[in-house]
């Protein structure tokens, strides 16, 4: 299985402009990559970059994406996500075998795993942890496990769990936190704060933390799968400036660098010491209108009189207005993927014949004058305020200008527009979803009338049906089915615009082998070590 | 004295003008400072005039060019002319600069007056909370004002002001102070002179010097802080230029296009230089005593 | 005096007490909730009624204060909300980080500040002095965040002589620790050297005019030990002054160095528990850093009062 997929390299432009915008062949090309398929040497220490300090290491508690990858080395799921992001077993020895009716869902557990203190892993410690992701207060865990009634020890090697209803999502969901079981034992004695010493199953174990700094592990001398291993110890190191990640992995001080900028990768790429790989997001980012959010999330809608919330035409003169390849060329230097759907474009439930609508100013000042508005068009954006963000919203204001809206771009601290798009006090938004495995993951939330990330206050029955069928549908074909109507149905209604999807990059020495990064983002260093020779 | 006769016919006021413009002329460095605070006063006032193209006319075919004759100080990440948008700039860091000011002593001063005058509970509940508040280092207090406010320039200038009112609190009340101990004040108190008046006759015109002084202090201080909070995303918001907008987003482009760095820097480094000429020599003036 | 003691630390308690409650109150007044910060990606209303719950928002904001209040005389300062770290254990962490920093910076400021602003004492309008005053003045109008990035630039970038960024723990490696420190170090310096060599040369000056330095000269010393010897001295006690009241410069300044240079310290992790609202970091470390500035100031009153009695007796802090 090739597991890295090395970006083309796009040579240095010499003369006038610093860096003109390279080519947008960046994507996910595979490449046959000889140089990461060396074998590795025993032993050694890696260090990684990430972009965020992990918040809590407890899989019940935990909500950040950069948690999850250090979770990736030290606990695993009952299932896990490959290559083709698909979900397979990892804990447990198969996918789950679910009922007629879709509510009673039977895992069997793999036979022989130790956690890493040892202790044996059954179905008592699956059912311990999972009741642990419910009920714990503060538990993060809460609503994704919501339709889970009961969980029941058939015998020592298998669950059995009760369903309020059938929920597809749910093998995607016990493949990212919700299925992480932690050592009953380690359980008794830490409880509330598994955090302060978290023991798994995993390739390797927690070993010390120090907070805004580091996060260390070592090799897990009772993980059944030792002999795949490589590494003495992996070592994250939190750097949350790009351009100081992509210093750190040049000057070798970091053997490996996650989610590295845009701006950062021409210079690497022409390094011979380094390598870069990567993967299309499962997640998504675009603009979500605020179309009937005037008192709130799940607060009865009413009609804003902005004008992009009155009329479905002037939404779509306002799409006509922008040009993703230039967004994209212009903004990220032509690295990402332009796109107009919520799913990754690697992501088997992607509609296949999806197109996306190319700039038309003519079009768009043709709706603008059908829907008989008054040019210029005022909208706001709410973004955030990184420097890059910040240019994406400029480029849009140019961009929409030329058709007759007059875009405000309102630059807003994080925390603070999540606020405000939760209580409806924006016009339009700029943010955009890490993304989940299961397609029900980044649309649901967003789209039902009723769902909790609803910022745009959108609502129609039509659309809400489709959706709650689609998670309660099994069969993998008709679920793709009715995923392509949904994505129809959303993007005539235009209540999120969706403009791209990032690609992650990840930098590492030309000597690093074995480390799987795929479309999730996270990186799995189970194999991963130093080659040979 | 050689300039004796040409003063003969002045008034003893005058005359005291006319001396410390003398003194304050006689400091080169301190009228070249001057000279260019004038100029970067001027500069953002006419900006719209003075700037080549807009602030943020953005050319996505001219996206990061050296500095070149059509553009003398290079385009930027969006392709507009970094020229311009340094001259615009100068309106954040002057609005700042003045604002903020304004701001600190028409807040700090009657509370110092006040403390001062009167003594007592009131200046130890106001010297009290005023020590609390000094605890904080003005840069952090200004930050974490901008943050409650909100960004934008007028918020970033209302924080930076209010993070200079506890220590302007603290100079007026020694100041304020040191005056009421004076004979014509004790005097006028004992002619029954109400206190507003005494405030106003008596304290307030003698610490006007001083609070000139720390204006001048205070002035570049706000320009650097502007910058810095809009650097921080706490203060003018994009795509309107600040100074300190332009520095953070040249961050990422450092090693490959530093002129997006430098224009807005010497922009900062020399208005806020010409401030500090232009009032070190005001203080030499106005204050002898001060540092010089 | 003891009556002087009493008073001026029962002053300082109750500044702390202040400040306490500005700090609490202040952050609770940051626009956004921080239960949605804390929430992340999981910020479905399940998921921040837990986080609520678990962290007392809920209460009003006074019941929180005074459970804080109680935390902290006990000497605890509560858990992170965001790594559930203890926050006192964190701050221990990554106070010495910035202690060094600021030791640096301040060595580098007194070696830069005093033979330059003595020279220009000794010089006094001459070219050296106008160089000097130049250079002072420069340093004060400098912001120090692109004197940074400048200096990454040159010495970082164009001529690889420097690390760009990071840390090295001392104790792990000492040399590699003070490498990265020199930028940063000068970077944080600068300001308060150009201070040190205005007040160096406006004291030196102010003594070289008195009249034991006067007959010192006329005793026929030469003019550099006359400024060595006596007028050097008594500058010096003004300097040390002048390093304590730039202390909170030096907070602030910090702050901001280690921003560009990355250095995980103390100021860090203020702006970043900011940004996450992680509401018990940024108390704990805010109050952390205002006990500070209030204790030194104290002790430099004291040591003050005790070297000049008369500022007792005007019974005012400088």
């Amino acid at each position: 299985m090739l597991v890295t997929l090395p970006v083309l390299a796009v040579t240095a432009c010499s003369g006038e402009p610093a860096s003109a915008p390279s080519g947008s062949d960046s994507g996910t090309d595979s490449q046959d990559s000889a140089q990461a398929d060396r074998p590795a040497a025993q032993g050694g220490e890696m260090v990684v970059a990430l972009a965020e300090e992990p918040d809590a290491l407890d899989p019940s508690l935990a909500r950040t994406f950069v948690g999850r990858i250090v979770f990736a080395n030290m606990c695993e799921k009952l299932y896990d996500t490959n290559a083709d992001l698909e979900v397979v077993p990892q804990l447990a020895a198969e996918l789950p075998e679910i009922s007629e009716d879709g509510t009673t869902v039977t895992i069997p557990i793999r036979e022989g795993i130790q956690f890493n203190d040892g202790t044996e892993l059954d179905a008592a410690a699956v059912k311990t942890s999972l009741e642990r992701h419910q009920n714990i207060t503060g538990s993060a865990r809460t609503s994704e496990l919501a339709p889970v009634q009961s969980v029941e020890v058939v015998d020592p090697l298998t669950v059995r769990l009760q369903l309020s209803q059938p929920f597809a999502p749910l093998t995607a969901v016990l493949a990212d936190r919700s299925g992480m079981i932690m050592s009953p034992a380690q359980l008794d004695k830490l409880g509330e704060n598994f955090a302060d010493d978290p023991v798994c199953v995993g390739p390797f174990e927690f070993v010390e933390r120090r907070a805004g700094d580091a996060i260390v592990l070592e090799r897990a001398e009772n993980y059944y799968d030792a002999d795949q291993v490589n590494l003495d110890r992996v070592t994250f190191s939190i750097i949350a400036q790009g351009p100081v990640r992509a210093a750190n992995l040049r000057s070798g001080e970091v053997d490996v660098a996650e989610r590295l900028d845009t701006t950062s990768l021409q210079e690497i790429e022409a390094d011979p010491n380094l390598r870069l790989t990567a993967a299309t997001s499962i997640g998504y980012q675009g603009i979500t209108i605020n179309v009937g959010n005037v008192r709130g999330v799940n607060q009865p809608f009413g009609q804003r009189d902005a004008p992009l919330a009155s009329d479905p035409r002037i939404r779509e003169a306002f799409e006509l207005s922008l040009d993703r390849e230039t967004i994209n060329q212009v903004v990220f230097n032509g690295r990402y993927q332009p796109g107009c759907s919520p799913l990754s474009p690697d992501s088997p439930f992607q509609p296949a014949d999806l197109e996306c609508s190319e700039r038309d100013v003519e079009a768009a000042r043709a709706l603008l004058e059908e829907a008989g508005v008054q040019t210029p068009v005022p909208v706001e954006l709410m973004l955030s305020t990184d420097p890059v963000t910040l240019r994406l919203g400029q480029v849009i204001q140019e961009m929409a200008k030329e058709v007759g809206f007059a875009v405000k771009v309102r630059p807003t601290e994080f925390v603070t527009s999540l606020d405000l798009a939760d209580q409806g006090k924006f016009d339009t938004f700029q943010i955009g979803w890490s993304g989940r495995i299961d397609p029900d993951g980044n649309i649901f939330d967003f789209h039902h009338s009723d769902g909790p990330l609803n910022y745009s206050g959108a609502h129609d029955p039509e659309v809400d049906e489709l959706l709650v069928q689609a998670r309660t549908t099994i069969d993998m074909a008709e679920r793709q089915q009715l995923y392509a109507d949904v994505i129809d149905a959303i993007t005539q209604r235009r209540n999120i615009i969706y403009l791209y999807h990032e690609n992650l990059f990840t930098g590492m020495g030309a000597d690093v082998v074995g480390l799987e990064f795929y479309g999730d983002g996270l990186l799995r260093l189970k194999t991963a070590g130093f080659a040979a020779d | 004295m050689s300039t004796a006769p040409a003063l003969l016919g002045l008034s003893p006021r005058a005359r005291r003008r006319r001396r410390m413009r003398r003194r304050f002329t006689a400091r080169k460095a301190a009228v070249i400072g001057g000279a260019l605070s004038l100029f970067f006063v001027l500069v953002a006032v006419f900006a719209p005039l003075l700037a080549p193209y807009g602030a943020a006319e953005s050319d996505f075919e001219m996206v990061l060019y050296s500095p070149s004759p059509t553009h003398p100080f290079g385009t930027d990440e969006l392709g507009r002319d970094i020229l311009s948008r340094v001259i615009i700039g100068a309106r954040a860091s002057m609005t700042a600069g003045a604002l903020a000011t304004l701001l600190a002593i028409v807040v700090a001063v009657p509370i110092g007056l006040v403390a001062g005058y009167y003594r007592g509970a009131v200046d130890m509940v106001i010297m009290r909370i005023n020590d609390a508040l000094l605890a904080f280092p003005f840069l952090v207090l200004a930050v974490g004002l901008a943050a409650i406010l909100g960004p934008s320039l007028v918020n970033a200038a209302l924080a930076i002001g209010l993070s200079a009112v506890p220590n302007l609190v603290r100079i007026t009340r020694a100041e304020v102070m040191g005056l009421r101990e004076e004979d014509y004040v004790d005097g006028a108190i004992a002619n029954g002179a109400n206190d507003l008046v005494i405030l106003r006759r008596h304290i307030l015109p003698n610490v006007v010097n001083t609070l000139l002084v720390q204006a001048t202090v205070l002035i570049p201080a706000a320009i650097i802080a502007e910058s810095l909070l809009s650097f921080l995303g706490l203060g003018v918001q994009p795509p309107a230029p600040s100074w300190g907008v332009m520095l953070s987003a040249a961050q990422p482009y450092i090693a490959q296009a530093p002129w997006l760095a430098l224009y807005p820097g010497i922009a900062i480094f020399v208005a806020t230089l010409s401030f500090n000429l232009f009032g070190d020599g005001l203080r030499d003036v106005l204050d002898p005593k001060a540092l010089g | 005096m003891r009556s002087f003691l009493l008073r001026r630390t029962g002053a300082a308690l109750v500044a702390l007490w202040l400040a306490s409650v500005i700090v609490f109150f202040g952050v609770r007044a940051l626009p956004g909730d921080a239960a949605l910060a804390l929430a992340g990606e999981e910020r479905d209303p399940q998921s921040l009624a837990e986080i609520r719950e678990k962290y007392g928002l809920n209460d009003p904001v006074p019941v929180q204060y005074l459970r804080w209040a109680g935390l902290v005389l006990r000497g605890d300062l509560g858990e992170s909300v965001r790594t559930g770290l203890s926050v006192s254990d964190t701050i221990i962490d990554k106070l010495p980080i910035t202690l060094e920093l600021a030791v640096l910076s301040v060595l580098m400021a007194v070696l830069i500040g005093i033979p330059t602003g003595m020279i220009a004492a000794a010089r006094r309008g001459g070219p050296a002095d106008y160089v000097s005053n130049g250079i002072g003045l420069a340093g004060l109008s400098i912001p120090n965040f692109w004197l940074g990035l400048v200096l990454i630039l040159l010495f970082a970038i164009r001529v690889e002589v420097f690390p760009a960024s990071g840390y090295v723990p001392f104790l792990q490696d000492p040399i590699g620790n003070l490498y990265h420190m020199i930028l940063p170090a000068f970077v944080l310096g600068t300001a308060l050297a150009a201070v040190i060599m205005r007040q160096m040369r406006s004291s030196m000056l102010e003594s070289l005019d008195t009249d034991y330095v006067r007959t010192a000269r006329a005793k026929g010393l030469s003019e550099w030990s006359v400024i060595g010897r006596h007028a050097f001295r008594n500058s010096l006690i003004t300097v040390v002054t002048v390093i304590g009241l730039q202390l909170g410069g030096l907070i602030s300044g910090a702050v901001v160095t280690e921003q560009i240079f990355v250095i995980p310290g103390f100021g860090n992790l203020i702006v970043s528990a900011v940004f996450q609202r992680d509401l018990p970091m940024i108390q704990g470390a805010v109050l952390v850093a205002a006990a500070g500035y209030i204790v030194v100031n104290l002790l430099v009153d004291i040591v003050y009062s005790l070297l000049n009695p008369r500022i007792r007796i005007a019974g005012g802090a400088a």
